[in-house]
């Protein structure tokens, strides 16, 4: 339906009404911030340094490392989507993960797949499993959607563990082929580090695009207020759904590349623990930021990877339970602490989301605000 | 333009809205009046499908409303503000309006992602046309401070220029005059009239009387849910029926 | 074949005894402290595991059982001053992030102390089962479900026959009017992590000489604990109970008649269908009273 053409053309006259700056350059102006700050020189150097230092580390664990780091920072760069723009919450996502991988596992070793092909399955076939478990999970809030995807997560889970003749059962698949592009086998750490991290650059690109535009603004009221999202004509629960969808295809393809990697998928990756983890690192690192999750993700793992040094150190003969133990006390301790999330490390990294940063939505809305109707 | 047959909504067997019937002409500022728990609110959630009605009908020129959802009500040409306002506080005022302008862009969900980096032309132009709409409403000058750091009065107006920015035909304002002082108020008046005289159809609740009977061009009085009358400022003014029902109470509120 | 079903529903009622009382925990705590405490189950296991030990140090049952159970109501009360106080008025979802890092931390410092190894605690009454209908029924069931009596029964009379329980019962009301009467709304809270601790604690110990106990056993008895809760409809402790129960059964029956592999799954599948087709609860119209 058409609004009245009297109003319509009122309406184009605001747009050459009075003097006015470039809007763009006018917001960013007021916030003070600039595109060609020394932000931009600290993000070239960061990309610098991540395609300089295989070449310099002669270390397959170092590597080993970073690749799980970007791995999971394609992972958490999703849930960041959906936590801290669409403000939902996600405890199930291990589960896309490992859609993803045992994706690749099942299309290239039962079905012979090219390896490509297998990667884009990994992609799709979480998406479609998010999309009909979204809706009607979507509409829960808050206790209920945590435990609504919690409960997804552990039935996705014993799935893994049950269907043996497709999974392989608990004991998992092995003999994954290499992902091989072209003429070229991604067979070492080395190479498949640029691969990974080609990708999470690409996904960070995309994402930066799309909080800094029309549906990044979208979600990002949808999180604010729901009531006046809708009221701009926003469809929020369609919108939510996108954002789930698009959630779970990168947390698949982030499975579907560890798969390939590690050439090996097991249950044992892919439970609660796992979907926990992913939070805390979405938490940590400040969802609602470009460099949230990728600082989460790297802090996190590195977190893990110097506790299981430090700790034998300190306690000989210890094993991984302490691990467990402060894994859980961290997280705790976050939660307590700052529950809206380190928000304030993510600002010591440049602000290089453009319009869609202005502020973290918050990791964990109060969902109290909007309970009422206006 | 809007036209409301019937319109009942009960709350746990009390009805909040009963039998609710008006007409508003087109290009006419059109107010609900009433004491508090009259049910005024509820037309509006009613009208922009917040609440679904138990009955009754409501149409926008041909096309019916009821049965779609605010979404669908707001892309259909229905725009409106909160009486407790809903701002998108951590988004800057700019933001907040072309957030509003939401049905007036068309990048979706994979078009946001796969484009060249920057501000895309679409936004751009929407930007701009924001920044017009701020002009009119005197927050220009604001257009980069968090929505949610701006005076209340002014989170009032940028909640306006936010439901105008879609260009809507059919403008509802829950109590734009409550927390306003009597200059911003007089802005307000001013500006609605400028609106109306632009073609825009406008539903206003209010509690202030004055700022009713100045830009209102008939008013609909509600109590308990029901229409008491229906008239022109003047016959509003006189009639004893509302006086009773409702200026008596006047003095209390204020 | 009636046999099996009988046999199945005895051993349905025992388990579900175990989630009841992991949802009458849950739900006193939720009501009261607005927590939905994930670590409930890890109580349970921790509980079980102390009292094994306990006794191991040759400790007689009774006294280490009650050791055990006043260690884990502290420790219950020590996670409520350090963890859920400090964040009151924080979103719901904050909170049981929370208690899902103490939850799993609890069940790392388990596996620290206790290791990988199932443990089992001797049967408290002697004496071989009872048979009805040809179905066998332990003498431990029977403990198991008198348990889920004496704690219905002991909260109904806190509840309703003491100050201190119509205080607890006025801030889960309304929590700004019982402050203006003097109740202390963080008193009460601390008190229900406390109570809770017990209760798991006590579960926790009588289903050991039935289930065996070990590390990790409490994270699936927290989540059918929620499940059971919530097909009460999570703010009435009689559906609590009664969707433990039927949780149980179900699962038993699915276990039994079905598959064992996907015993897990068959909670999950409830938990799922409630909430996306009925989450105020199945049992929501049974119970009035909030708790």
């Amino acid at each position: 339906m058409k609004p009245a053409a009297g109003w319509e053309k009122t309406c184009s006259v605001f747009i050459f009404r009075g003097v006015m700056k470039d809007g763009y350059e006018h917001g960013r102006q007021e916030r003070g911030v600039s595109m060609k700050g020394k932000g931009n020189y600290l993000v070239i150097a960061l990309v610098l340094l991540l395609f300089v230092l295989p070449l310099v580390v002669d270390s397959n664990y170092i590597l080993s490392v970073l690749i799980i780091m970007g791995l999971y920072t394609i992972v958490v760069q999703g849930l960041g989507i959906l936590m801290g723009y669409a403000g939902q919450v996600s405890l199930g996502h291990a589960a896309f993960f490992g859609l993803g991988a045992y994706s690749v596992a099942v299309l290239t070793t039962r079905l012979s797949w090219p390896e490509v092909f297998a990667l884009l399955g990994a992609a799709v076939v979480p998406g479609i499993i998010a999309a009909v478990i979204g809706r009607p999970t979507l509409k829960l809030r808050e206790l209920y959607l945590a435990m609504g995807t919690l409960g997804f997560g552990l039935l996705v889970h014993i799935g893994f563990n049950e269907a043996h003749s497709l999974t392989g059962g608990p004991s998992g698949m092995s003999g994954i082929p290499y992902l091989t592009l072209g003429h070229l086998v991604l067979d070492t750490d080395f190479k498949f580090y640029y691969l990974v991290w080609a990708v999470v650059l690409l996904v960070m690109l995309v994402i930066k695009n799309l909080t800094a535009s029309r549906t990044g603004r979208a979600l990002r009221a949808v999180s604010e207020s729901e009531y006046a999202a809708e009221s701009v004509g926003i469809d929020t629960a369609g919108l939510k759904l996108k954002a789930m969808v698009f959630s779970a295809v990168l947390a698949g393809l982030a499975g579907g590349l560890y798969a390939y990697y590690v050439t090996f998928v097991s249950p044992a990756t892919f439970g609660f623990h796992a979907s926990v983890q992913f939070v805390l690192m979405a938490v940590v690192g400040g969802p609602g930021t470009l460099a949230g999750p990728a600082a989460g993700a790297a802090l996190v793992v590195a977190l893990g990877e110097f506790l299981r040094w430090l700790i034998p150190l300190i306690i000989p003969g210890a094993g991984g339970e302490y691990e467990i133990i402060f894994f859980g006390l961290i997280l705790a301790v976050v939660m307590v602490l700052c529950p809206r999330g380190l928000g304030t490390i993510s600002s010591y990294f440049p602000r290089f989301s453009g319009e869609g940063s202005t502020k973290p939505a918050g990791v964990l809305p109060d969902i109290k605000d909007k309970g009422g109707i206006p | 333009m809007l036209q409301v047959e019937g319109l009942t909504k009960y709350f746990g067997g009390v009805a909040a809205v009963d039998h609710v019937s008006f007409t508003v002409p087109e290009g006419s500022i059109y107010a609900l009046i009433g004491p508090n728990g009259a049910g005024k609110t509820t037309v509006f959630n009613l009208i922009t499908g917040v609440l679904p009605p138990d009955s009754g009908k409501i149409s926008l020129k041909d096309c019916r409303l009821n049965g779609l959802n605010p979404s669908q009500i707001a892309a259909a040409g229905v725009a409106r503000t909160f009486q407790n306002l809903q701002l998108f506080g951590s988004m800057t005022v700019l933001e907040n309006v072309v957030t509003g302008a939401y049905l007036r862009g068309s990048m979706g969900f994979v078009r946001s992602m796969v484009r060249r980096p920057g501000i895309s032309p679409e936004d751009r132009a929407l930007m701009q046309y924001s920044l017009g709409l701020l002009s009119e409403v005197g927050l220009s000058d604001k257009a980069g401070w968090p929505a949610g750091r701006l005076p209340f009065g002014q989170q009032r107006l940028l909640e306006i220029a936010r439901a105008l920015a879609s260009c809507p035909s059919l403008l509802l304002l829950d109590e734009p005059a409550a927390g306003l002082n009597t200059g911003e108020t007089r802005e307000l008046t001013g500006f609605l009239k400028r609106l109306k005289e632009k073609g825009l159809t406008i539903i206003l609740v209010e509690h202030d009387m004055d700022t009713v009977m100045e830009v209102a061009d008939s008013i609909l009085v509600l109590d308990f849910g029901r229409v008491i009358f229906e008239g022109t400022p003047v016959e509003v003014q006189a009639n004893p029926e509302v006086i009773r029902a409702y200026l008596g109470e006047e003095d209390e509120e204020c | 074949m009636s046999e099996q079903l009988l046999q199945l529903l005895f051993s349905g009622l025992t388990l579900g005894s175990i989630y009841a009382l992991m949802a009458l925990a849950l739900v006193t705590t939720f009501n009261i402290s607005g927590v939905m405490n994930l670590a409930q189950g890890e109580f349970a296991a921790i509980g079980a595991l102390l009292a094994v030990t306990l006794s191991g140090a040759g400790i007689p049952l009774p006294a280490s059982f009650a050791a055990a159970v006043i260690m884990v109501a502290a420790a219950g009360g020590i996670m409520e001053r350090a963890a859920i106080h400090p964040a009151r008025g924080a979103s719901g979802l904050t909170l049981i992030l929370i208690t899902i890092g103490l939850s799993i931390s609890l069940r790392g410092l388990a596996l620290l102390v206790w290791g990988t190894d199932t443990y089992s605690l001797p049967p408290f009454s002697r004496g071989g089962p009872l048979f009805i209908g040809g179905a066998a029924l332990n003498l431990q069931s029977l403990w198991v479900m008198g348990l889920v009596a004496a704690a219905v029964t002991g909260l109904h009379f806190f509840l309703n026959g003491t100050y201190t329980g119509k205080a607890v019962k006025a801030s889960v009301i309304n929590r700004t009017g019982a402050r203006l009467v003097g109740i202390n709304v963080g008193t009460v809270s601390f008190w229900a992590f406390v109570g809770s601790g017990a209760l798991g604690a006590a579960a926790g110990i009588f289903i050991a000489p039935i289930a065996m106990a070990v590390y990790d056993m409490g994270f699936m008895l927290g989540i059918k604990g929620f499940v059971a809760a919530a097909i009460g409809g999570l703010n009435n402790a009689a559906g609590a109970v009664l969707g433990g129960l039927l949780l149980g059964v179900l699962e038993a029956y699915g276990a039994g008649l079905v598959s064992s592999g996907l015993k897990d799954a068959f909670a999950i599948i409830v938990l799922m269908s409630i909430l996306l087709v009925r989450p105020e609860g199945i049992l929501g119209a049974l119970g009035e009273r909030k708790i």
